[in-house]
């Protein structure tokens, strides 16, 4: 106990004599920490439209229009495809003119992509599928409209 | 005869003296002391030779963005608190580990500073230039989630490093 005042003492001594302050803890750096998550998401981009001019009503396959679809998700997808029926004045050709590669379009939804992986931070997933008109004998002559709608689902 | 320690203790008691007739202003006579006293009314006299120039911050917060998705769209910010407790204009750079993640593919680049939104990198960059002496700054912080990151939970962790303006 004697030894233990000395030293305090002593301590107090060269405190005061010299001016010396006790050092706290001071860094010249700091951290933080930072959390995310990131959740399932499932999107595309679409891009083109087609346009196939005017055809003949010959029941022949037109040259293919392509459709790009660009996955921005980060899970793998399934795409599926659907049109409205034709907009026209008085026309009567069937929507089945239209074709997803070699598949009649319809108005309900049919898988057009099975299975397309996801992008990375630093790959793009993309695929084109070709639009095909084979206008039937008899459709009458006139401007047709519709329009594709493509909508991905989450496949995993 | 004086023991030894009492001798000790006495020489304790008298350097205590010595400071506190420093202090107080009190003379003394004796010689040896006397260099004592000059040696420390000098120091007490320029009181800026003892104060060190100091570099220290004090970071405060940590950036919880929740849950974002994978959609490219910068989030809204997390600000980080920078105090300066140097006595010394500083300048503050930042850095960040990559991602820890179970399996994730997030660059660090998807992590983003400052108000012209740099990404950050696993070396030294500056953040904030010109720190005075006991001022406070707020570094926003933001996500940027890339097309394509995997759905998982990241972290990481964020150094400040304070150093001396030159």
């Amino acid at each position: 106990m004697e030894n233990l005042k000395k030293i305090l003492i002593f301590a107090l001594g060269i405190v005061m004599a010299f001016g010396l302050t006790p050092a706290f803890a001071a860094s010249p750096s700091g951290t933080n920490g930072v959390t995310v998550g990131v959740s399932p998401s499932v999107s595309i981009v679409v891009s083109n439209n087609a346009d196939f001019g005017s055809l003949a009503a010959n029941n022949i396959l037109s040259d293919a229009q392509p459709i790009n679809i660009a996955s921005t998700s980060n899970v793998p997808i399934v795409v599926n495809v659907k049109a409205a029926d034709w907009t026209s004045i008085g026309g009567n050709m069937p929507l089945s003119a239209l074709l997803w590669g070699t598949t009649p379009m319809t108005t309900n939804n049919a898988v057009a992509i099975a299975n397309m992986t996801a992008p990375t931070p630093t790959t793009t997933s993309a695929q084109d599928v070709n639009l095909k008109m084979k206008v039937p004998f008899g459709s009458l002559p006139g401007a047709y409209n519709t329009t594709v709608t493509w909508t991905a689902s989450d496949a995993s | 005869m004086l023991s030894r320690s009492y001798l000790k203790t006495a020489g304790i008691l008298a350097l205590i003296l010595i400071s506190l007739t420093t202090i107080t202003g009190t003379n003394i006579s004796d010689p040896l002391l006397k260099n004592v006293i000059v040696s420390v009314s000098k120091m007490s006299n320029s009181p800026q030779d003892n104060v060190n120039d100091s570099v220290s911050i004090v970071v405060t917060g940590n950036a919880t963005f929740g849950t974002l998705a994978a959609d490219n769209i910068l989030s809204s910010p997390q600000p980080i608190n920078i105090k300066s407790t140097s006595n010394v204009p500083v300048n503050i750079d930042v850095k960040a580990l990559n991602w820890t993640s179970t399996n994730g593919n997030m660059p660090l680049s998807s992590l983003k500073f400052a108000s012209s939104h740099r990404a950050m990198t696993t070396d030294d960059q500056n953040a904030i230039t010109n720190l005075e002496p006991s001022s406070a700054q707020d570094v926003n912080l933001y996500i940027q989630v890339p097309f394509g990151s995997l759905p998982k939970s990241y972290s990481t962790t964020i150094t400040w490093t304070a150093s001396q303006v030159t």
